[in-house]
């Protein structure tokens, strides 16, 4: 090693960036050169009488309450906040496609609900005996919601049906009736409107 | 044992106050003594440090550095540099130290030099001239690493240039700091069997 890289060596050590293999090499040098034992000396005493002789400062106590102020701001915010901008954009992105398949998934269940329900009308008037009524003057296909009326007026006269016999029942219970009488009345009972 | 300065920060990421306020607290001193002999007064000091801190606490989330010191001090040196470059200022032994003391006066006072090392006020104010008198690439060199507590590979990082051109810096402020103690290195020298 010469001089010139020892004196290298010897701000490096004196700030301990030096590598503990570098070091030997420096104090081997330093054990046969009085010239660098006296510039290692020479660096100390320097930089001490510096970090003694300028003055630090101190920051006062409302600068570090507005940087503590800002901080916690910031803190409470979530972790999403503190996220790089890639990664950020690549939750954005997860979110989107989330959302999306959810509303995509909410649309194919009404259309197949809608689809069931005018399936079930279908087969409801086919268990009734009924063809599906049309309205009158327009194409045979019927919209869902057309299609669901046209059952609850099915179903309401399936329960007019039901009622009649139910107080045909009470009829029987309660009056001695000629069986002609009842048959003639059930029969009425039982007449589509 | 003490966490270490990137735990304290992913703490801080994690939503813990506590973590950046431990960071701020251990890195406080060094960082303001820096700040402090680089600018013109205490307001503008507190200035670039609540603004250092700032910019930590906006790009926490980003944060990918090996060393978080290198990290600050490259931070504060941009800053540093910008008040620079608007005001071509400089360290002035005239400065006020934010209690009407110029840096002269503050040097004398023992309150502000508590490691009482170059005891004689009339020395530290001829270290601080030769200091206010480097360029200011070497005079940041010398301040980062007395004030600061910078390594010369931190130092390096947060100049932006090679290792070995903040070593040469250090030379180069060092060889006209070196006549200003030859008197007390001499009689260090004399005492030393």
């Amino acid at each position: 090693m010469n001089c010139r890289s020892a004196q290298e060596f010897l701000l490096l050590e004196e700030s301990g960036d030096l590598s503990a293999r570098r070091l030997a090499r420096l104090e081997r040098h330093l054990s046969t050169c009085a010239s660098c034992r006296d510039a290692r000396a020479s660096n100390r005493l320097v930089l001490d009488a510096v970090r003694g002789s300028l003055p630090s400062g101190e920051p006062s106590p409302a600068v570090l309450a507005r940087i503590s102020a800002a901080a916690s701001s910031r803190a409470v915010r979530p972790a999403l906040v503190f996220l790089p901008a890639p990664a950020r954009l690549l939750a954005a992105a997860a979110l989107f496609a989330v959302l999306l398949a959810g509303v995509y998934s909410l649309v194919a269940r009404r259309e197949t609900a809608a689809r069931m329900e005018a399936e079930d009308v279908v087969a409801i008037t086919a268990m009734l005996g009924h063809e599906p009524e049309s309205a009158p003057g327009k194409d045979t296909a019927l919209t869902p919601d057309e299609e669901l009326t046209i059952l609850a007026r099915q179903l309401l006269r399936l329960e007019g049906l039901q009622a009649e016999e139910a107080s045909l029942d009470d009829l029987m219970l309660s009056e001695e009736s000629a069986p002609t009488d009842l048959q003639s009345r059930s029969a009425s009972a039982y007449r589509p409107a | 044992m003490e966490p270490s300065d990137v735990e304290l920060l992913k703490m801080y990421r994690g939503g813990d106050l506590s973590g950046l306020e431990k960071l701020i607290d251990r890195h406080r001193k060094p960082l303001f003594g820096y700040i402090w002999n680089m600018c013109n007064s205490q307001h503008e000091s507190e200035e670039v440090f609540q603004e250092v801190w700032l910019r930590v606490i906006r790009n926490a989330g980003s944060y990918r550095e090996k060393s978080f010191r290198a990290w600050l001090s490259r931070i504060a040196h941009n800053l540093v540099v910008d008040r620079w470059r608007s005001r071509k200022a400089t360290v002035s032994l005239d400065m006020d130290d934010g209690e009407g003391r110029g840096v002269k006066d503050a040097m004398a006072d023992k309150r502000m030099n508590p490691a009482g090392v170059a005891a004689d006020a009339e020395l530290g104010r001829r270290i601080a001239e030769a200091i206010s008198s480097l360029p200011s690439e070497q005079r940041e060199v010398v301040i980062m690493r007395t004030k600061g507590g910078l390594s010369f590979k931190e130092i390096a990082r947060a100049q932006g240039v090679s290792i070995n051109t903040a070593l040469a810096r250090m030379q180069y402020g060092l060889s006209k700091l070196r006549p200003l103690l030859k008197g007390e290195f001499e009689s260090l020298n004399g005492g030393v069997a």
